[in-house]
């Protein structure tokens, strides 16, 4: 089977500063792959490269076989739905109209919603239990409320692929717990799931495969407990990590 | 909510009416009506005063008005900032300084000559600003600001030597357009502004969901498959047609397109399908009661562009404490 995503030799850099170094590697269909690394490694970075929103960087891209940046913004956007890093919204739009930006890349400048785009709003944003927030004022949603509003939009834009970068920033542990179990749910249904995440032990717990990080290059893949496990992570973090019997991760100063 | 549009266009008709009335000459209701649906006859009779004077003074003040507030609620979208003003990126400054230039060089032109020459200025300025932001690579939302505020005092301090470089006679009449205002407006005001300010307007709605987008940011947008570079190139051409029609009869008046969208927030939501005309009415209907409430109440001579920056500043400051209270 050819992989979803294509990544060959991605490389970013500012001012010979490397933020992304010789990146390659693939990305299967319904795979759910958590990007790891200690602050600065170039997480966010490789997934703005990967959604096509970074400029200037170097490499290729695949996607279905077609290089990112010669899909049209709008071919992408179906196809790919990127959550950039949380951030408050600044102009009183309502959550409806916020979710309703996921199908722009199915409508355009001007074709008006078809039944099929509110089934697509409605079913995304009961997935994430905001159906009740709908005529709401986004500024005035808490943090949680707000990330799982952006989330619906990026569901309702119905593509296989979604690349979210700290999807679970803002939310509680509660709401952490549900959302993984939605982001689970949809990679069953056989979405492909890059996420970002800074907590290692959530990472552990729920990631079945992950990509290290660490200063631009990928150090370590493949499943969460063999890259914890690497010699790769322990460098990247600068901590010692042990499995204890019952199977958790403790993590120590090293 | 929804009754929103047809208040605002009844009062804004109301507003027009009123305006009709008000003059060095009085009409009542009835000789206004009368002479409205006459239509236009001798000079010096009531239609005369309503048709040839009146209506299209008061016409220019509402396309001015309702301009001002479209191209200012589509700033704010695109720069997501509420404090963005037409007045901001130097557009509408680069339209002042080309019918300063005008005036300064050549004084005896006709009459149409001096809107054209903003509405060039207006477009040059808008041209120049993207021509310049995107020397050297993809321009960034902040490049875009700061070489707007930039250009905005180029184009002033421009504005400022010829002032000093006129003799008495073109100051006074530099200084009495730069003020802002529609004294002596004609239907050829009319006729020079209508089209810009309707084709800005028409720009502007049709990428309603590009501001939406962009007013979540430029990776929101572009994430949702909004082409971020030809969608903020299509804002500066609708703001350009507006503003360069409004600065074009009216001169420089400021601070509609900040306050407008402010209020109509509220009533509307921010979603720029609503917001759009919602601002166009309302701008048309705050610019017309305040140069009626000018011409009855205030001496003569106050320009409408001087009072609009009366009331302006202090609804700006207390925007600026307001937000930075939401901020902290």
């Amino acid at each position: 089977m050819t992989p979803l995503l294509q990544i060959v030799q991605v490389g970013y850099s500012i001012r010979d500063k490397n933020l992304l170094e010789d990146i390659s590697t693939s990305l299967g269909s319904g795979s759910m792959t958590a990007v790891i690394g200690p602050n600065g490694a170039g997480k966010s970075t490789l997934l703005k490269a990967l959604s096509a929103t970074l400029h200037g960087w170097t490499g290729k891209v695949f996607l279905e076989a077609k290089e990112i940046r010669r899909w049209t913004k709008p071919d992408l956007a179906r196809r790919l739905a990127y959550l950039p890093q949380f951030r408050p919204v600044t102009v009183p739009l309502a959550v409806e109209d916020l979710v309703t930006m996921g199908r722009f890349p199915h409508l355009g400048a001007w074709r008006p919603l078809r039944s099929l785009d509110r089934e697509a709003i409605q079913s995304a944003m009961e997935r994430m239990e905001i159906t009740h927030l709908r005529h709401r004022d986004a500024t005035t949603l808490s943090g949680g409320e707000l990330q799982r509003t952006y989330l619906a939009r990026c569901l309702a834009q119905g593509s296989s692929l979604l690349l979210l970068d700290e999807p679970l920033t803002g939310l509680d542990i509660g709401h952490q717990l549900a959302l993984l179990s939605i982001l689970e749910g949809l990679a069953r249904e056989g979405k492909t799931i890059l996420w970002s995440v800074h907590d290692l032990r959530l990472a552990a717990e729920h990631a079945r495969d992950a990509w290290l990080l660490d200063r631009g290059r990928l150090t370590c893949q493949g499943p969460i407990d063999e890259v914890l496990g690497s010699r790769e992570a322990e460098v990247a973090f600068g901590i010692r990590m042990n499995r204890s019997c019952d199977g958790a991760w403790r993590f120590g100063q090293g | 909510m929804k009754r929103v549009f047809p208040i605002l266009v009844l009062a804004l008709v109301g507003a027009v009416f009123a305006s009709l009335l008000a003059g060095s000459s009085d009409l009542t209701v009835a000789s206004a009506l009368k002479a409205l649906v006459a239509g236009p006859q001798g000079v010096l009779t009531d239609s005369g005063i309503v048709w040839f004077v009146r209506l299209p003074r008061t016409l220019v003040v509402a396309l001015v008005g309702a301009a001002l507030a479209t191209s200012g609620a589509a700033f704010q979208a695109l720069f997501r900032n509420p404090m963005a003003d037409p007045s901001l990126l130097g557009i509408a400054s680069g339209g002042a300084l080309a019918a300063v230039l005008v005036l300064f060089h050549f004084p005896s032109s006709p009459i149409w000559m001096l809107p054209l020459a903003a509405f060039a200025g207006c477009f040059a300025a808008a041209a120049i600003l993207v021509a310049l932001t995107h020397f050297g690579g993809r321009p960034t939302m902040t490049v875009t600001l700061l070489t707007g505020v930039v250009l905005s005092s180029l184009f002033t301090s421009g504005t400022s030597l010829a002032l000093l470089l006129s003799n008495e006679y073109q100051l006074r009449q530099l200084v009495f357009w730069l003020a802002g205002g529609a004294e002596a407006r004609s239907w050829t005001h009319v006729w020079i502004a209508a089209p810009a300010v309707v084709a800005g307007f028409v720009v502007l709605v049709s990428i309603a969901r590009w501001l939406d987008a962009l007013s979540l940011g430029e990776d929101h947008a572009e994430s949702v498959g909004v082409p971020v570079e030809r969608a903020r190139g299509v804002v500066l051409v609708g703001a350009a047609l507006s503003v360069g029609a409004a600065v074009s009869v009216c001169g420089p008046v400021g601070f509609v397109g900040l306050i407008v969208p402010h209020l109509m927030r509220p009533w509307v939501g921010a979603a720029s399908r609503r917001l759009l005309p919602a601002s166009a009415l309302a701008g048309a209907l705050l610019l017309v009661s305040a140069d009626f409430i000018a011409r009855v109440f205030l001496p003569a001579g106050l320009q409408l562009g001087v009072l609009t920056s009366l009331l302006g500043v202090p609804f700006f400051l207390w925007l600026l404490i307001r937000e930075r209270r939401r901020m902290l």
